[in-house]
């Protein structure tokens, strides 16, 4: 015998009865706030540095808002980058499937926005603003990715364009939209 | 005798009564890849197929196939909703003075009378004109501007909820 629980929004899921599976299931949505100051990524040919941010096990797509220590121009405000993130396949780190877009400024020459997309093969997603110099690591790539059958996150791809060693700088906002 | 479910949505609403209206179907995500896709003169209607039903809004970050400055193209973002005529977002393109590149970035809204929400940056004389949730489908409706058929570049991705 197996008894249903009183459904709190029946209606919602009846299309697929009891074969609902977490990938079909939708999360509220949530924010998280990140920073990261102590991430030493190398320079190239060595990186990318990664960073993982932990998400909700459910969540599918992510909104992210990141800035660094680079002053725009002539105002207080930080270059950095904005963006979505969806899975990836999971278990494995398949950069293609994911896709994003972004823009960011740099203040020595004006003010640089543009957008980036993996779909469009686009190597990095930001201008070089995130180390504490604000000249050498760009975002290069981020996807949710699932690490354990119960864990998953927002990993995040760094690389360096400096001849030495340089520290991640970086704060922002996670929004898991479901 | 009472058997827990093990469905994990059966928690999620705190539980409180949900109306079919107040339902939010899953979060979906929808890869856009255009790559010179020839399209006639005025709007131009691209349609994507969603799963599920009831979203209401989209997020779409879309560039097209002109590099600004080095790095990057030009492009725009874009919030719509399930409604005609009501998406606003934000549009970047180069300028166009060679020797101190920077670029422009417009704010744009429909709502409030604008024409397009993008500057022309998906292609010769190609804007961006609404992104709309029509039932299980994402529109995204660009307008040819020229009088002849032009190519039409579109990459991103786009997340609707």
């Amino acid at each position: 015998m197996r008894l249903i629980d009183p459904l709190e929004h029946a209606l919602d899921h009846a299309a697929y009865a009891a074969s609902l599976t977490v990938d079909q299931h939708h999360l509220k949505p949530s924010n998280i706030q990140v920073s990261n100051t102590s991430l030493v990524v190398s320079p190239l040919p060595g990186g990318p540095g990664q960073w993982d941010i932990a998400l909700p096990f459910d969540a599918q797509a992510v909104l992210f808002n990141l800035r660094s220590r680079r002053v725009v121009a002539d105002g207080s405000g930080m270059a950095g980058v904005t963006g979505v993130a969806k899975r990836a396949s999971a278990y494995s780190g398949k950069t293609t499937t994911a896709s994003l877009g972004g823009h960011s400024a740099l203040s020595s020459y004006g003010s640089y926005n543009c957008i980036y997309s993996k779909a469009a093969s686009s190597l990095h997603l930001s201008h070089k603003v995130f180390d504490s110099a604000g000249d050498f690591i760009v975002l290069t790539d981020a996807w949710i990715e699932t690490t354990s059958p119960t864990t998953r996150v927002l990993r995040t791809w760094w690389t360096n364009f400096g001849s030495t060693n340089k520290t991640l700088n970086c704060w922002g906002q996670i929004a898991v939209l479901g | 005798m009472r058997i827990q479910s093990t469905y994990p949505m059966l928690t999620d609403h705190g539980g409180l009564a949900i109306l079919p209206e107040q339902h939010h179907p899953p979060v979906e995500t929808v890869t856009i890849q255009i790559n010179g896709t020839s399209i006639s003169a005025g709007a131009n209607t691209q349609t994507f197929a969603l799963t599920y039903s009831g979203h209401k809004v989209a997020r779409a970050i879309l560039r097209g196939p002109f590099t600004v400055d080095v790095v990057g193209n030009a492009g725009a973002y874009v919030v719509g909703t399930d409604a005609a005529n009501q998406s606003a977002g934000f549009s970047m393109m180069p300028s166009e003075i060679a020797f101190y590149p920077t670029t422009y970035m417009g704010g744009y809204s429909r709502m409030h009378g604008d024409t397009y929400v993008s500057e022309i940056v998906f292609g010769q004389s190609i804007v961006l004109k609404d992104v709309r949730i029509n039932g299980t489908n994402l529109e995204l409706t660009f307008q040819n501007l020229s009088g002849i058929n032009q190519l039409l570049y579109c990459h991103g991705l786009v997340i609707v909820k």
